[in-house]
């Protein structure tokens, strides 16, 4: 029953004020209310504090308790009493219906109902304000101040959640951190020399990607698995550009009788064959009777080769050993083509550079985020998937990796500590492929360990046993690759680690038998 | 009549009736509500409580014709309404001239009408309802104003007949009298065994009393008010879907819509007897106890939980929300 206009004033005047007052103990009543509800579900959002890490907690308390009590004020101003209403709640003070009375009979102007407005109004005068009261409730006074004291102990009791919250942040800073400088490297990838336009773009698109990528992750988990991702796609490109390098030089050095064996041994990626058939090459060239008809075939080989090959910098040198013959020093050609081959079979090298990002980005993620196993876990598992790319050993002492070269004066295989095999040995006494290839380990990457030369240790297929471990000290080789060590020697340094990890932390039973099971696998 | 004076006359009328009858305050008030309204009053109670004494005191302080009907098993409806009798005229021709009867007064008391046949109680019937009286095939009305006041004993069963349902319907209120204090004691003997001279008088006249009516017609029920007297007699139905526990467990049969009207026209004399114009829920709940005992009809369920009407009528009220 609303009411839109006042027919008599002295009603109105009498009545009004009264009116007001009880609408307004009404929203006070409300807003106290939501100062309950608010505060209830603040609790409530602490308890599950303690189950769960809520990010922003105290932003979120604020918000929550703004927003209930705002709804609870909203609902309070929906159910505001009426004129009607507040006649009634007047009345249950002692006016005996007098109020409501004369609200029902404000449009009469009978007698009796001039009578009975006079009486009201004349009630309504002597009437005490104050009656209506804008205390609170006692009852919502006892509920606010046990709340707030809920409150207030439930803060004072440390939070384990705090700790993984932490790690959290940590973790969102630090991929915050790598994709700026994941930005940075992108910058300095796509202007490598080396790549041409179409895999610049490439290149771009792919990290473009895992930026994006990462800035969507909600966890270090899906931060991880984003860059695996991505450095699978970055070793296929590098695949495919070494790939096609080789297969073009390969396929016009094929065409000459001279250079058929070193075109086999390139697409072999058999260095020490590309070394004996370069030197080979060379005595033909400096001591055979058709040692000008060869070069001229060999130069000629080399021009077509150029005009394929899209790299400018291995264009260029092809054109040099080919102008190299033209002027008669088969020497210098011949050191020429080895730089070339060299070149070839560590194209992509550009990608090897994107992909140490990578795993800087990861190894930091995953200690940001205080999971340095999962990190290994993700880790190896995204670089098995890699297939062959790094130096990957097939247990007959095969080695196409990036990180392969021809080392002056030293094995391929151990070079500088770089081009080796930690699969297999390259004397192929690891054992069948077959078997090998279920525990052929590729070399880690590990930035602790950067410098020049050392000690290398080879472990052969290394289930069979019958390998024998071969240790020398390496050089440093033409790849720089110094920073990547054998897989097993990590390993196990990362296995300690994991277990002394679990000893000082706190970490929740199952995920300590699953770590346990995890190296319990590997091993 | 000025609406305001209302309550004085009123006022003035206890002040006289209180002269005779010591105590009796809330029976008194009730019986002027229910003279006021036009209603009929059974009064119960054991003999010897001023019954007859209230009656008497009234009729004289509202100058209202009074006559007494002593029920016994023997009388006769013609004895009450009145009859036709064969009577010679002017001109020495046998007629026949009715007689009236008793009930032809402003103010009947019916005295121990439980003692009557049904046949004879019933004979009241149309006198308290209709307020006229039909004998041999005529209809004749009946001063105004009229009321029946009738007494029952509780105590005495033995060759009562109790009022049927339909009659006790027809009384507005149904008053107990209880028995006086030691102070009121003190009073009435003082009063009743010495000499006396403050002895009621005339406060007002029939005129006055039909006045006071009309004026009491007018008073304005609140439409929450109104609800609630509404929703109190609903609630006295055991059947209903919406009864209270106390209805279905203690109660045979509710109140006829009589009872609310009994309700709201008592009430609207208390608010004006209060001073008020309105009626108010205070007035309603007093109201409903006389308004409501007689016309609630216990289960035996309640009587074997000594229950009685007023009990239930009062858990009735609580059950009810304003």
């Amino acid at each position: 029953m609303k009411r839109t206009k006042w027919k008599h004033p002295e009603w109105r005047e009498a009545f009004q004020p009264l009116w007001r007052r009880i609408l307004l103990r009404h929203m006070l009543r409300y807003l106290s209310l939501g100062v309950i509800a608010a505060l209830g579900s603040v609790l409530l959002i602490f308890f599950l504090s303690f189950l769960t890490p809520v990010e922003n907690l105290w932003k979120l308390c604020l918000l929550t308790g703004f927003l209930i009590t705002a709804a609870t004020a909203g609902i309070g101003w929906r159910k505001r009493p009426s004129q009607y209403q507040a006649a009634r709640i007047i009345d249950r003070m002692g006016l005996q219906e007098k109020a409501v009375t004369a609200y029902e009979l404000e449009a009469r102007d009978d007698p009796m109902a001039v009578l009975q407005r006079q009486d009201a109004v004349r009630s309504l005068s002597c009437f005490d304000k104050r009656r209506i009261s804008l205390r609170m409730p006692a009852k919502h006074r006892a509920l606010i101040i046990t709340l707030s004291m809920a409150l207030i102990i439930i803060n004072l009791i440390p939070n384990p959640m705090d700790e993984i919250l932490k790690r959290e942040r940590e973790l969102k800073a630090e991929i915050k951190e790598q994709l700026e400088e994941l930005k940075e490297s992108e910058e300095k990838l796509t202007a490598e020399e080396a790549l041409t336009e179409e895999q610049r773009l490439e290149l771009s698109g792919l990290l473009a990607e895992l930026s994006e990528g990462l800035k969507n992750t909600e966890n270090y988990k899906e931060a991880l698995k984003e860059i695996s991702a991505a450095e699978e796609k970055l070793s296929a490109l590098a695949d495919r550009i070494r790939d096609e390098i080789i297969g073009r030089l390969a396929e016009h050095l094929a065409l000459a009788d001279e250079t058929k064996g070193l075109a086999e041994a390139l697409s072999g990626r058999d260095l020490a064959g590309i070394e004996r058939e370069l030197e080979s090459l060379k005595s033909q060239l400096e001591q055979s009777d058709k040692k000008d008809e060869l070069a001229k075939q060999l130069k000629e080989a080399m021009k077509k080769a150029a005009e394929t090959i899209k790299d400018e910098e291995i264009k260029d040198k092809i054109m040099a050993a080919a102008d190299s013959l033209s002027k008669d020093q088969p020497s210098a050609a011949v050191d020429q083509l080895g730089d070339i081959m060299n070149q070839a079979v560590n194209a992509g090298n550009a990608m090897g550079d994107a992909r140490f990002t990578l795993q800087q980005m990861r190894s930091r993620i995953a200690r940001a985020a205080g999971e340095a196993q999962y990190a290994q876990n993700t880790g190896s598992s995204g670089q098995t998937s890699q297939g062959g790319e790094r130096g990957q050993g097939t247990g007959q002492g095969e080695s196409r990796g990036q990180g392969s070269g021809i080392g002056e004066g030293s094995s391929n295989e151990s070079s500088g500590g770089s081009n080796s095999d930690a699969g297999g040995s390259p004397n192929g006494e690891g054992g069948p492929g077959q078997e090998a290839a279920e525990k052929i380990y590729e070399k880690i990457y590990d930035p602790t360990r950067l410098g020049d030369g050392g000690e290398i240790t080879n472990v052969p297929g290394q289930h069979t046993g019958s390998g024998e471990i071969i240790t020398e000290k390496g050089e440093r080789g033409l790849g720089d690759f110094s920073g990547y060590i054998p897989y097993r020697e990590v390993y196990q340094e990362y296995k300690s680690e994991a277990m002394k990890s679990m000893d000082r932390r706190s970490l929740p039973p199952s995920i300590q038998t699953m770590v346990r099971e995890y190296f319990e696998e590997l091993d | 009549m000025d609406i305001q004076d209302f309550p004085i006359i009123v006022e003035k009328i206890k002040k006289e009736i209180a002269k005779e009858i010591i105590g009796l305050k809330e029976i008194t008030d009730h019986v002027l509500i229910a003279v006021i309204a036009g209603g009929n009053v059974l009064l119960e109670g054991v003999p010897g409580l001023g019954k007859t004494r209230l009656v008497k005191t009234l009729a004289r302080v509202l100058d209202l014709n009074f006559s007494r009907i002593q029920f016994t098993p023997d009388l006769m409806p013609a004895d009450v309404v009145g009859t036709n009798v064969l009577v010679k005229d002017e001109q020495g021709n046998s007629v026949f001239r009715f007689q009236a009867g008793p009930i032809f007064s402003n103010l009947v008391l019916a005295d121990e009408i439980n003692r009557a046949t049904p046949k004879t109680q019933s004979a009241l019937l149309e006198a308290m309802q209709e307020h006229t009286v039909t004998v041999g095939g005529e209809t004749r009305i009946l001063p105004e104003p009229n009321f029946v006041l009738a007494t029952q004993n509780p105590l005495e069963q033995e060759g009562t007949y109790p009022l049927p349902e339909a009659q006790l319907d027809r009384f507005l209120f149904k008053l107990l009298l209880d028995l006086p204090s030691l102070e009121e004691l003190h009073a009435i003997i003082n009063l009743t065994t010495g000499i006396s001279n403050d002895t009621a008088d005339k406060a007002v006249d029939a005129a006055a009393i039909l006045q006071l009516r009309q004026l009491a017609l007018q008073v304005p029920v609140a439409k929450p008010v109104q609800d609630y007297a509404l929703r109190l007699v609903m609630n006295t139905h055991p059947h209903l879907p919406d009864s209270p526990e106390v209805a279905r467990q203690f109660v045979r049969c509710g109140s006829s819509p009589r009872g609310a009207q009994a309700i709201i026209q008592s009430a609207k004399v208390r608010a004006l007897m209060e001073g008020r114009y309105n009626v108010s829920f205070d007035d309603i709940r007093n109201v409903a106890y006389p308004s409501l005992r007689h016309r609630v009809f216990l289960s035996y369920h309640a009587v074997s939980e000594g229950k009685d009407s007023d009990m239930v009528i009062s858990e009735l009220i609580e059950a009810t929300e304003e």
